[in-house]
């Protein structure tokens, strides 16, 4: 027997005449009487009392307040995206809120029907310089002539062909949101929407005639040039070897935007290439935002910062 | 036609019911208080734990639910075993104790040195795991088979032995020591 066993039994040995205290055997009697007078503890999940119960309850609420804040939390989501985006405008997703915000939904304009050939487009609001064969479509002024635009306010002849900034222009505060970067002088273009300057662009995301996936938000921190244009407008494209130019120099990203189908543009194009990005919107959904003729070069701030 | 299960009424206990328990109450107290003392090594801890078992065992005892045991003594027994393994833990946690079992009731002729040994196994007992102190307690002082232990702790026979193992390697050791 080692030694570990000898205390054992030692230990075995001492408390082998140990005996209950008589008061403890007489308080746990009167104790075991005092309860049976009383109703037993009934368990049940939906008794709200016992020990039991209470940890099954304690499990149901606890998921009833997972879910509820789950729910919670996708109610609050889904009315923000609502507030940000109430007509189902098409703004990208996942805008940054304060450009969202700023993008006013602008009513699109109604698209008068084209009973005319789409290639010879007639005169239409929001679109200055009709060129075609047309007859019905009385030759305007070409853009960039400043004096023909502003005709309350001849000016002396000016050499046809410079940019329409450099001509004198009528200069218009904008007018309701402080841009960041100073709103240039504003042509006055027929169409267009002066008020526009100093406003944020309109951000959109858009497939070219090649298959090109182009946004304006992927494009931040570049200068970007809305070209208004249509295919058949001989001077939209008589535009393109300045454009080119500047695109050059300048590495401004041009999108030029035709009111024409896919087709129309794929079979325009064909004998006068369009150089840059070039967007078919034939519904006008785009232009509904970008409305007149011209250009609208936009900041670095997404701002419109002329419309020429 | 099989009789449906006779459920016993769900008010105050019948007075045949409770005389029984009373019996059973007197009959097991000096075994659950050896044991509980034994378990606990304090016999004002063991009390506590007697009192409260028996109280658990009586609401237990009531339940209609309940398939009373013709012996009630395993019963009992596996009842102030876990009782006295909560009490422990919580023991432990608040590393507080009173009275040793070989204080108050060791007979006075004892020899000094057999009080000083009990002291220490006492000291060794209380630095093991509960779940060994326990198993070894009810093995060596108790003198419960392995299967009655396994009954008494809910666990298998083979998680008894190795406890049991385990627990004695360590005493061994500060025994050689």
């Amino acid at each position: 027997m080692n030694e570990l066993d000898q205390r054992f039994a030692r230990a075995r040995e001492e408390t082998e005449g140990l005996e209950a205290p008589s008061t403890l055997v007489h308080g746990i009697l009167e104790g075991v009487r005092s309860r049976a007078s009383q109703p037993p503890q009934v368990f049940s999940p939906l008794d709200p009392v016992g020990e039991r119960a209470s940890f099954a309850w304690s499990w149901v609420v606890g998921l009833l307040v997972v879910v509820l804040v789950g729910l919670a939390i996708n109610v609050v989501a889904a009315l923000r995206h609502e507030a940000r985006n109430p007509a189902g405008v098409g703004v990208m997703e996942g805008l940054p809120a304060d450009l969202a915000t700023a993008v006013a939904p602008l009513p699109t304009a109604p698209v008068p029907a084209r009973a005319v050939d789409a290639r010879r487009p007639v005169a239409m609001p929001g679109r200055v310089v009709v060129v075609g064969e047309s007859p019905a479509a009385p030759l305007a002024a070409p853009r960039p002539v400043a004096p023909v635009l502003q005709p309350k306010e001849p000016l002396p002849a000016t050499p046809p062909g410079l940019p329409p900034v450099k001509t004198t222009a009528v200069s218009k505060p904008p007018s309701e949101v402080a841009p960041i970067e100073p709103p240039m002088p504003v042509m006055q273009v027929p169409g267009g929407k002066p008020e526009l300057v100093g406003q944020v662009a309109y951000p959109f995301v858009a497939k070219t005639i090649d298959g090109q996936r182009v946004s304006l938000r992927d494009l931040r921190g570049k200068i970007v040039m809305i070209d208004v244009i249509s295919i058949g407008c001989g001077f939209c494209f008589s535009e393109l070897p300045d454009l080119k130019r500047i695109a050059k120099k300048t590495g401004v990203v041009i999108i030029g935007i035709a009111d024409d189908t896919e087709a129309d543009i794929i079979s325009g194009t064909k004998r006068a290439p369009y150089p840059f990005f070039l967007v078919a919107d034939p519904e006008r959904r785009l232009l509904a935002h970008y409305p007149g003729a011209g250009t609208y070069p936009i900041g670095e701030s997404r701002r419109v910062r002329a419309i020429g | 036609m099989r009789q449906a299960p006779q459920q016993p009424s769900s008010g105050p206990v019948s007075a045949a019911e409770l005389e029984a328990f009373e019996k059973t109450v007197t009959a097991s107290a000096n075994r659950l208080y050896r044991l509980a003392a034994r378990l606990l090594g304090s016999t004002s801890d063991a009390e506590d734990v007697v009192q409260e078992s028996y109280f658990r065992a009586f609401a237990t005892f009531r339940d209609p639910t309940f398939e009373r045991p013709e012996n009630p003594l395993p019963w009992l027994i596996t009842v102030v075993t876990r009782v006295a393994l909560n009490t422990l833990r919580e023991r432990k946690r608040r590393s507080a104790r009173d009275t040793a079992w070989h204080q108050s009731r060791l007979k006075s002729q004892q020899a000094v040195e057999a009080r000083a040994q009990l002291t220490e196994l006492s000291g060794w007992l209380d630095e093991l795991p509960e779940d060994q102190r326990v198993a070894l307690v009810l093995k060596e002082l108790e003198g419960l088979s392995t299967s009655e232990i396994a009954t008494a702790l809910g666990c298998s026979v083979g998680a008894v032995e190795q406890r049991i193992f385990r627990a004695r390697n360590a005493l061994k050791r500060r025994t050689e020591s």
